[in-house]
């Protein structure tokens, strides 16, 4: 069964900013949310970031890395994070395929 | 205000994260959006099952009244925030490209072009290690053209020197600051490197300091300590960022200015847009200029990379000593080069003839075919 992020619920696209944060590797929560920031410009609130965050982490998409400080705890993917992020990506590729298709018959 | 956010989430949940919570909100500039953010986080964890309480009494229905009271308390204190700070707003970040000149001591020109939106109030804060800032002389221009002064205004001393504010600055426009140092009262000229700490803001937060939340940015990361000089970040062609030169083949962007003192500095920035320039020319007539005849190119920036410091690297010095060449070498396509020129006196003028070619001819001179731009400009001491 495929992994979604549906789970997430208001959250969902916050939650696909955060995995695709940590495609690029750990990142603690300040980290991600100037990652997001300079990938797309989206500003990521605390309280939205820590709210998908905990979802994910519930969900066990990511989790957290044993860290000497724990004020800068550092999270990554696991391979169901991996997983689903590979499943929306294909999701997000077929729906820009479409509205170009569509857009190009305009 | 920030440890009490934290304390709004359930004890279940902050035992996992409060101490990672409270550093990201550390980080974080306290506004009316940020709270009401918080807030609705603090709701969602209240209503997962994961952090709930699991005390007697505890049931969804008590849950739900107790969120709609912490989001009725987050509307409220929203409010009242707004209305204790400046309006609310996300934090904005201005892209600008910078180039701060080198060695150039007593003098140390810094030179700023918006590629971002408009800026309310271009502020720098800018501190020179042991040097003392005499003086600052600031100007302004949107291309190559006439130039007019603006006048720096100290908002404040933030700490890290003398802060000023410069003013508007609207997209695709430049500011030059020139900054005059002197060590232990001398101005000497020609010394060591010059360290520096320069910081960027792009508006004015509350009791008219620096808003620490509006950085000058972009991919330039030098507003901190170094060493001199840096270009982190370049302009796009395509834009209007900065003025057009364009004439036949050649299509080249540039913006300069010129700032008064013990010694003038004239700062040009070009951007080539076209196609490969093997030689860019540039002829400096000055007119009226009380000068001792002679400009020195003291740093030239390609892109990023120091090509020339400290040692004229002009053509020829015309008979008159008014009209000075200078061969700035080749200026790939996307190519940027910063030009920083001081006179080797104090001067006073009230205008120059500036020619700019894009090749040269085989004797060695400005290939007249090539001209690129041809201005005569006006500007007056500040």
């Amino acid at each position: 069964m495929a992994e979604s992020l549906s789970g997430l619920g208001r959250f969902t696209d916050a939650g696909l900013l955060i995995l695709t944060s940590l495609a690029g590797g750990e990142r603690h929560g300040y980290a991600i949310m100037e990652d997001v920031r300079a990938m797309t410009g989206i500003k990521l609130g605390p309280g939205t970031l820590y709210a998908a965050l905990t979802r994910l982490n519930g969900m066990g998409y990511i989790e957290a890395v044993p860290a000497e400080d724990p004020r800068r705890r550092p999270y990554r993917l696991t391979a169901s994070g991996v997983r689903v992020l590979e499943h929306q990506i294909a999701g997000l590729q077929q729906l820009a395929a479409t509205a170009t298709e569509r857009l190009a018959s305009l | 205000m920030r440890r009490l956010l934290v304390w709004l989430y359930p004890p279940a949940w902050r035992a996992q994260f409060a101490k990672e919570f409270t550093h990201v909100l550390e980080r974080e500039r306290l506004t009316t959006l940020m709270v009401v953010d918080v807030f609705m986080g603090a709701v969602d964890a209240w209503l997962t099952p994961t952090f709930r309480p699991s005390l007697p009494g505890w049931n969804r229905r008590t849950i739900r009244l107790g969120s709609s009271l912490v989001l009725l308390l987050a509307m409220l204190s929203g409010g009242l925030y707004a209305l204790q700070s400046s309006p609310a707003q996300a934090s904005p970040r201005f892209p600008v490209y910078v180039a701060i000149s080198r060695q150039i001591y007593p003098a140390v020109t810094v030179n700023l072009t918006n590629l971002g939106h408009p800026i309310p109030h271009l502020i720098l804060s800018s501190h020179f290690g042991p040097y003392r800032i005499d003086s600052v002389r600031s100007w302004r221009s949107g291309r190559i053209g006439p130039m007019r002064s603006i006048t720096g205004r100290v908002v404040a001393d933030d700490g890290a020197g003398e802060v000023l504010d410069l003013g508007r600055l609207p997209v695709g426009a430049s500011a030059t600051v020139t900054y005059y140092l002197s060590r232990n009262g001398i101005a000497e000229f020609g010394s060591g490197p010059v360290p520096y700490t320069i910081r960027g803001y792009g508006s004015l937060g509350r009791a008219g300091r620096p808003d620490r939340s509006a950085p000058l940015t972009g991919t330039l990361s030098h507003f901190g300590s170094g060493a001199l000089p840096l270009i982190r970040t370049q302009p796009v062609c395509g834009g209007d960022e900065l003025g057009h030169m364009t004439l036949s083949r050649y299509q080249l962007q540039g913006s300069g200015s010129i700032t008064f003192g013990p010694r003038s500095v004239l700062t040009q920035t070009f951007l080539n847009c076209g196609k490969p320039i093997a030689h860019l020319v540039i002829s400096v007539r000055l007119k009226h200029a009380q000068t001792d005849g002679v400009i020195h190119v003291h740093a030239v920036l390609h892109a990023g990379t120091l090509v020339g410091t400290q040692r004229p690297i002009w053509l020829r010095t015309a008979s008159t000593a008014e009209v000075t060449v200078y061969d700035l070498g080749m200026l790939p396509t996307a190519g940027v080069m910063v030009v920083t020129a001081v006179t080797s006196s104090a001067s006073s003028g009230s205008g120059d003839v500036v020619r700019v070619y894009a090749a040269l001819s085989p004797s060695g001179q400005p290939d007249q075919r090539s001209l690129v731009y041809s201005g005569a400009d006006t500007w007056s001491q500040g």
